[in-house]
């Protein structure tokens, strides 16, 4: 399925390679990664451990640079960017999602999402974003109030989720998002994720567990640092369809 | 268990930064026991070992004149066992350009003293063949760089005698150079004379005359009694004084010297190895607690709960064992340093630095012990969990809980919006533990800092008011005998003297009950203004010397439990009865211990009808050099005080402190500056996930900064009050420490010192932010924001 908003790439990698150097050996992360991401794509990468898919988040979201190789999200070309500049490129134009949450336990669920939304606006306009909206839209507004330690799991993990709607990005990035989710909730949060896809947001979800590759409209494949195998899913489940 | 110990290895790689500090702390605590204990140990060993060496006198006795003869009197005494007579004539030396202070005193010239010896250290000692050859004491030969062979010009007899040094030696009568222990030391100022007995007999006129005995008491026998036989003997002569060996002025001296640097060390590293290990322990137990987990496994992998335990012995153990060797080596190096400055200051020549049990023991047994339980404690808590427990890491589990503090809203409306400024705020209420470690160690380093602090500022306040508001006079000038008062007409002819305070000053021994102690009263007019009172108690200081009272200080008060309106009794060696005086007023003196009254009063304890002087308080207007000269060639004059040169003088001595006080203020800054840094990088580390998932989504590293300081401010808001009152308090013991009965140290802050000492707390702690913050700013976003806290 296309989403409806979709109008072309919103990141696109050439020839990305990461090399970690552990004392005398090199350790080839990724090797020549090629790949476009399109607007309003749910894209799952699948591997296993150590095979770079984390890495390959890690380099969309700024959180890490390539060896070689060129990234370009949303226009910008970040390959080059210093510290401060990957900073600015993720408070405007990334939200992720962690496997453990990540909620900031001083703030109450609203003011982890308005925390987000302070950041973004910090350098220049606010996003046209509400934090209790976004927190009704993934369906705990009741609990804006309550503090991350007074939430289940997956009510922790769509308070994420409206933080990273928070500076309205273009891009989520979501590391193993149901890891620590129990079958009932790791769907409610992947159903949000599909419905922000369907809205036009790119949403990239890496993870273990393959059953959740139904619902994506791309599946990557990665081996030993290589996207292997690419897969479209011309029908993708809806996550309330999924059982793993 | 080899596996633990070698993660035991690893654990401190890892943590090489904090685990470093934690050894600093220790090394401090033990280094700062060391320091302190060791030197008043050598002090005290030097001291003794220099009174049994040269034979510092168990009591002296000082006549006006007697025979020499009555020496042999002297030692046939029951309970004596080695008497040395000699002629003591205080005088002054022709420097140059300057004069000085001179007291010659005769020896044996053909065998050393049997009592109060004297210690040659270059040169040699006195020779029959070389009569005008004399012995100079070291302290004053350094000073003024005099070596053996160079002349002095000693006055005699109204002339100037040229007299050839043939040794420079240690006197242990003059380690501290000054005639009375009221008097400050002076060794620029004041130079001792060794001469023959004979010389000093023909030089100033006074054959076969002795005015001093030096007298060493048999073991075993009562001093008390031997004392009283002496002056039964000496009556006949006029008994001025008599001086029992721990009143001997320099022996006081060094005693007190003793005495304060024990009390220092009583104090400060307590206080700082309170801080180390109480610092150790918190560090440790936050270590411990980080690694529940791993000792969860350990114990899931089948190691014993004793084998945990050990392992974590084995930690602590690492850490006392090289906080204690650095400690030692920089204690026994901070030992010696102070050993030099002895030299320096006390001319000590047997002072050796020696590492001694003593102290190091002590200290090495409190920190290692500190270390065993600061290690322990938390891992036999975890070692008791069941594994599964131990290692379980449930994500809302291990989340910290959230609450909106008190202070956020009550007074929240009036806060700014930002996230950014509430998070420190909400933050500091968190962890109430982790912000009471932080406010703990701030305060502990506030109670250092502010101690010397205070005694930096007591000593300027010291020097200041005493020499501003109490020593009014511009130069003394004493009299060797009493002369009539129309002596003081002579002193104000002189060019450039513009006031005369004649005074007379008489030894005294003032009693109360079974208290005693020897003084010196100074008669006064009245109307003198060389003295500035602050009348603690009583009349006002001039009607006190009016109606015939006394003035009485403080610290002599409280020895005696007297007040304004008591009555005590005044022993004169020119009087046969003792006098009955009333205390008029009490006052407020930090140097010295000077009893006042009036001329006449003091005249009659003179045994005196007419009012007489033997010295006088000058005001001048001119060269100070031009009056010391010129006062010196007044006939009669045994001395002439500059007050410039005693502020010079005392300047000089509390170098000393000073130095003291740079070792404590390095100490306290050091320990502020580990203890905060060693509270901040916990904080920080304990936080990893939470600041790297901060940054990850956008925040700045300059805001992520600004947070981790604003959080310490406001933990700084509710330390530093907590922290100068109790460094107040802790300055107050201190002073009221080493105050003695010759001087009183105020305890007294200068106001800009607060804003000084609080900008010093906030520098540490801005310092110690730094490397926790270097850490944020190299946070692998990737991995930690995966961290399980």
């Amino acid at each position: 399925m296309t989403p409806a908003t979709a109008t072309g790439a919103v990141a696109t990698l050439e020839g990305i390679t990461k090399t970690y150097k552990m004392g005398e050996v090199s350790i080839h992360a990724l090797n020549g990664v090629d790949l476009t991401l399109e607007r309003g794509e749910f894209v799952v990468v699948l591997g296993p451990s150590g095979s770079g898919k984390t890495t390959l988040l890690n380099l969309l979201g700024g959180i890490d640079s390539p060896t070689s190789g060129r990234i370009v999200v949303d226009g910008e070309d970040i390959t080059n960017h210093k510290r401060n500049q990957l900073t600015y490129y993720r408070r405007e134009k990334v939200g992720f999602i962690f496997q453990f949450f990540n909620l900031i336990p001083t703030l109450t669920a609203i003011e982890n999402v308005q925390y987000a939304f302070q950041l973004a606006a910090r350098d220049g306009s606010a996003p046209d974003t509400d934090p209790q909206s976004l927190l009704e839209r993934v369906g705990i507004g009741d609990r804006a109030s309550h503090f991350p330690s007074q939430m289940s799991g997956g009510e922790q993990q769509r308070v994420a989720v409206a933080r990273a709607l928070a500076k309205d990005p273009w891009l989520i990035l979501g590391d193993e998002p149901t890891g620590n989710l129990d079958f009932r909730m790791g769907k409610l949060v992947l159903g949000t994720l599909k419905q922000l896809s369907e809205q036009g947001k790119t949403v990239v979800v890496v993870t273990h567990n393959s059953p959740i590759a139904a619902i994506a409209d791309r599946v990557l494949h990665i081996r030993d640092g290589k996207i292997f195998e690419e897969e479209r899913n011309e029908n993708p489940l809806s996550p309330d369809e999924l059982v793993w | 268990m080899k596996m633990l110990l070698k993660k035991t290895w690893r654990d401190i790689w890892t943590r090489k930064g904090q685990f470093g500090a934690i050894v600093v702390l220790v090394a401090l605590g033990i280094a700062s026991y060391v320091i302190f204990v060791g030197a008043a140990l050598d002090l005290g060993a030097a001291a003794e070992t220099s009174n049994e060496d040269l034979a510092l006198a168990d009591f002296s006795a000082q006549v006006q004149s007697a025979p020499a003869s009555v020496v042999g009197e002297i030692e046939s005494i029951d309970g004596v066992a080695a008497v040395q007579g000699r002629l003591v004539v205080d005088t002054g030396m022709d420097m140059g350009d300057d004069e000085v202070a001179a007291r010659v005193i005769g020896l044996p010239a053909n065998a050393h003293p049997v009592v109060n010896d004297v210690l040659p250290i270059d040169g040699e000692y006195l020779s029959p063949d070389d009569p005008r050859g004399v012995l100079l004491s070291n302290s004053f030969a350094s000073e003024r760089d005099i070596a053996v062979g160079d002349t002095l010009s000693v006055r005699a007899g109204g002339a100037t005698t040229e007299l050839t040094v043939r040794g420079i030696v240690v006197s242990i009568e003059y380690l501290f150079p000054r005639r009375t222990k009221a008097e400050l030391p002076n060794a620029a100022e004041f130079a001792v004379v060794f001469a023959a007995q004979d010389e000093v007999e023909a030089l100033f006129g006074q054959p076969g005359t002795v005015n001093e005995f030096g007298i060493l008491v048999e073991d075993g026998a009562d001093r008390q009694q031997v004392i009283a036989d002496v002056e039964e003997v000496l009556s006949p002569y006029y008994v001025l004084t008599t001086v029992k060996q721990e009143d001997q002025p320099s022996n006081f001296g060094v005693n007190e010297e003793i005495t304060q640097n024990r009390t220092m060390a009583g104090l400060i590293p307590m206080l700082v190895l309170a801080i180390s290990t109480s610092s150790l322990a918190i560090a440790l137990s936050r270590l411990v607690q980080s690694q529940r987990g791993e000792i969860g496994l350990s114990k899931a992998l089948g190691y014993t709960d004793g084998q945990i335990l050990l392992q974590y012995l084995a930690f602590s153990l690492f850490i006392a064992l090289l906080g204690s060797v650095l400690g030692i080596g920089l204690g026994f190096w901070g030992q010696w340093g102070v050993g030099q400055t002895y030299q320096t200051f006390l001319n000590l020549p047997l002072l050796e630095s020696v590492l001694r049990f003593e102290a190091v023991g002590g200290a090495v047994a409190l920190s290692t012990l500190a270390c065993i339980v600061a290690g322990i404690a938390p891992a036999i808590r975890s070692a008791r969990m069941l594994p599964a427990r131990a290692m379980h890491q449930d994500p809302n589990l291990s989340q910290t809980k959230g609450s909106i503090p008190v202070i956020e809203r009550l007074l929240g409306w009036a806060m700014p919006k930002s996230l950014a400024f509430r998070m420190p705020l909400r933050n500091v209420f968190r962890n109430r533990r982790r912000a009471l470690y932080t406010v703990i160690g701030t305060v502990f380093s506030l109670i250092l800092i502010i101690s010397m602090w205070a005694m930096n500022d007591a000593f300027g306040f010291f020097l200041g008011d005493q020499f501003k508001s109490v020593e009014l006079w511009d130069a003394t000038v004493a009299f060797g005998q009493f002369e009539p008062t129309s002596r003081a007409d002579e002193i104000a002819s002189l060019d450039g003297v513009t006031r005369v305070d004649s005074v007379v000053v008489v030894p005294l021994t003032i009693v109360v009950g079974d208290t005693e102690r020897e003084i010196t009263l100074t008669g006064m007019e009245p109307d003198a203004g060389f003295h500035g009172f602050k009348v603690a108690e009583g009349a006002d200081a001039p009607d006190t010397l009016r109606a015939g009272d006394i003035v009485l200080p403080e610290t002599l008060a409280k020895v005696l439990d007297v007040g304004a309106g008591d009555a005590v009794l005044l022993e004169s060696p020119f009087i046969d009865a003792p006098v009955s005086a009333t205390v008029g007023s009490v006052s407020e003196e930090m140097l010295g211990i000077p009893v006042f009254a009036s001329t006449e009063f003091a005249s009659r304890l003179a045994g005196t009808s007419v009012p007489v002087m033997n010295a006088a308080y000058v005001f001048y207007d001119g060269d100070q050099g031009t009056l010391e000269r010129s006062l010196y060639s007044l006939p009669g004059v045994a001395n002439v005080q500059v007050k410039q040169v005693v502020v010079d003088m005392l300047e000089t001595m509390l170098g000393l402190a000073l130095f003291f006080m740079a070792i404590m203020f390095a100490f306290a800054f050091l320990v502020a500056f580990v203890v905060l840094y060693n509270t901040i990088t916990t904080n920080v580390i304990e936080r990893t996930r939470e600041i790297a998932t901060m940054q990850t989504i956008g925040e700045d590293r300059t805001h992520l900064a600004w947070m981790v300081t604003s959080e310490n401010l406001l933990l700084a808001v509710v330390s530093v009050p907590i922290g100068v009152w109790l460094g107040l308090q802790a300055a107050g013991v201190m002073f009221e420490a080493i105050s003695t009965e010759v001087y009183t140290l105020p305890a007294y802050i200068n106001p800009n010192s607060y804003v000084w000492i609080v900008l010093s707390i906030l520098g540490i702690l801005l310092l110690a932010e730094v490397p926790p913050i270097r850490r944020i700013f190299r946070l692998d976003l990737a991995e930690a924001t995966k961290v399980m806290e």
